[in-house]
């Protein structure tokens, strides 16, 4: 069952002497219901391109999108972006205000905002599920960086996605809160039965999330599928893990070689 | 002995010795350079016999109605440019033209067209603080973050919405600076007009205050309404502004 679904897109920045630089060209993809999918590349390779034009951020050049069988066109509710940046909370909202945000905002600004009874319930349950609840009347200047992103996650589990964009959501943490948030998203998507598109330019990361691994190379050729087909949960002191880590290792620095 | 260099109360008080020291040496006549002493008497008949209090709520009051329709101006014409390209085009200009006119200037103009009266200071104050606000207002607006607005979309906000829930609050830093400028400014344009005809109102202000004391050749008088200026001055940025910003700076950090 293909919750997303691509058919022939192309996509082209132009260039200052008149030219275009293909991002990606005549690319064809689906996305099964419930998978986790990596787009693992160095930076410049058109990963988060790609997930802008996969949620609706960007128009394709040509060729069609379509999440659900119905085309896309523009950013929707149900496929949440979560990104890296540490900003993407508003500031003067507190952290339950923040994860509301989707569902339930002030009428104007100062006023308080009235969630309903199921509302509260939902927001109660995400804080939980995310680890905040002794920090619900915090603003986010106050949090940890690993808050800010659980934070983030939450205001997208708000919103009941059916798929989850994530633009290296975890890349300016530390190692610890890393792993941390990890092993919650893995959760999250266990529990909640959402899709995932997951950008990283972390092969280990890539490796203990996703399902599939779109791996890119160099900007308009197509990137190459990847399937991940290690039991879960993984270990990545496992010898297959380390072995199919090394292969992506290996090949990411071939492409670099051709370029 | 450093850190008391560092408070403004030691410097308040040293200044003032100072200025004592001087009336004291008897170099300038007591009707150009009075006594602290006298200054200070002064205020305090004045504030007894109501003429003071009269006066500073007068000047309050013609700044507090002039502020509302200021800001509610700014507010729709910052909503407006968000509609439309042209009108934001032409606020702009209008800004770009009138933000650097001292609103003293306009008032021949103002009273050739609309006649004499206390809604002349009214104008000039509203003129004072209109545009600084509006190109407060404007600039915070141009500099929501991106990472915001798309938020908005991935939500599906209104344009309404996208104004009341995103721009305007995240513009709210740049809107109290804005609100800082415009009271500075009335401050200004209020005495300066109070001054040149301050006897169209029924109290007069504190720039008919201070005028009128250098008609009388009441020098203390005449220190007593700048002394009570600075300390008006003071008071509002220290009850009303500083505590707000406080509030931002509490909220969202000090960085933005």
């Amino acid at each position: 069952m293909n919750i997303l679904h691509c058919e022939n897109i192309s996509f082209s920045y132009p260039l200052q002497n008149g030219d275009r630089r293909f991002i990606i060209r005549n690319f064809d993809f689906s996305l099964n219901q419930g998978e986790f999918l990596t787009l693992l590349g160095p930076s410049g390779c058109g990963k988060t391109t790609l997930l802008n034009l996969f949620s609706g951020f960007l128009p394709a050049d040509s060729g069609s999108i379509s999440f659900n069988g119905n085309p896309l066109t523009d950013p929707f509710p149900a496929g949440q972006m979560i990104f890296q940046d540490s900003t993407q909370l508003l500031p003067w909202l507190t952290v339950e205000e923040n994860i509301l945000f989707p569902l339930c905002r002030r009428r104007f600004p100062g006023f308080r905002i009235s969630p309903g009874t199921d509302q509260k319930e939902k927001l109660d349950e995400i804080l939980n599920l995310v680890g905040l609840t002794e920090f619900r009347e915090y603003h986010p200047v106050r949090l940890s960086g690993g808050m800010k992103q659980r934070c983030a996650l939450g205001r997208a589990l708000m919103a009941d996605p059916r798929i989850l964009y994530m633009d290296e959501p975890f890349g300016a943490l530390d190692t610890p809160s890393r792993i941390e948030l990890q092993s919650l998203i893995l959760k999250l998507w266990e529990e909640k039965n959402v899709s995932v598109i997951f950008v990283t330019h972390d092969i280990s990361e890539a490796l203990i999330l996703s399902d599939r691994i779109l791996q890119f190379g160099s900007p308009g050729i197509s990137p190459r599928e990847l399937p991940v087909n290690l039991t879960r949960p993984r270990d990545r002191k496992d010898n297959s893990f380390k072995e199919l880590e090394w292969q992506i290792y290996s090949s990411l620095a071939d492409t670099e070689r051709i370029v | 002995m450093k850190r008391l260099a560092g408070s403004s109360l030691f410097w308040i008080v040293l200044l003032a010795l100072s200025w004592e020291g001087i009336y004291r040496s008897g170099l300038f006549h007591p009707l150009v350079f009075p006594s602290l002493v006298d200054i200070i008497m002064t205020a305090g008949t004045d504030f007894k016999s109501g003429e003071l209090p009269l006066n500073i709520l007068s000047s309050m009051v013609l700044i507090f109605i002039s502020f509302i329709p200021s800001i509610i101006l700014a507010f729709l014409m910052t909503l407006l440019s968000g509609l439309s390209g042209t009108l934001k085009a032409l606020f702009n200009t209008l800004a770009n033209v009138a933000h650097p006119l001292p609103g003293i200037a306009l008032l021949p103009v103002l009273i050739l067209w609309t006649g004499l009266g206390q809604h002349i200071i009214v104008l000039v104050v509203i003129h004072s603080v209109l545009w600084p606000l509006l190109v407060n207002l404007e600039s915070g607006i141009e500099e929501t973050p991106e990472i915001w607005l798309n938020l908005g979309r991935n939500n599906g906000l209104t344009s309404r919405e996208m104004f009341f829930q995103i721009l305007l609050p995240g513009a709210y830093p740049y809107l109290l600076a804005g609100l800082k400028i415009g009271w500075a400014r009335a401050w200004r344009a209020v005495i300066s007009a109070e001054m040149i005809f301050g006897t169209i109102s029924g109290g007069g202000g504190l720039g008919w205050y201070i005028f009128n004391k250098r008609i009388f050749m009441d020098s203390p008088g005449m220190f007593a309404g700048i002394l009570i200026l600075m300390v008006l001055g003071v008071l509002v940025d220290r009850y009303v502004f500083t505590p707000l910003e406080q509030g931002v700076d509490r909220r969202r950090g000090k960085t933005l």
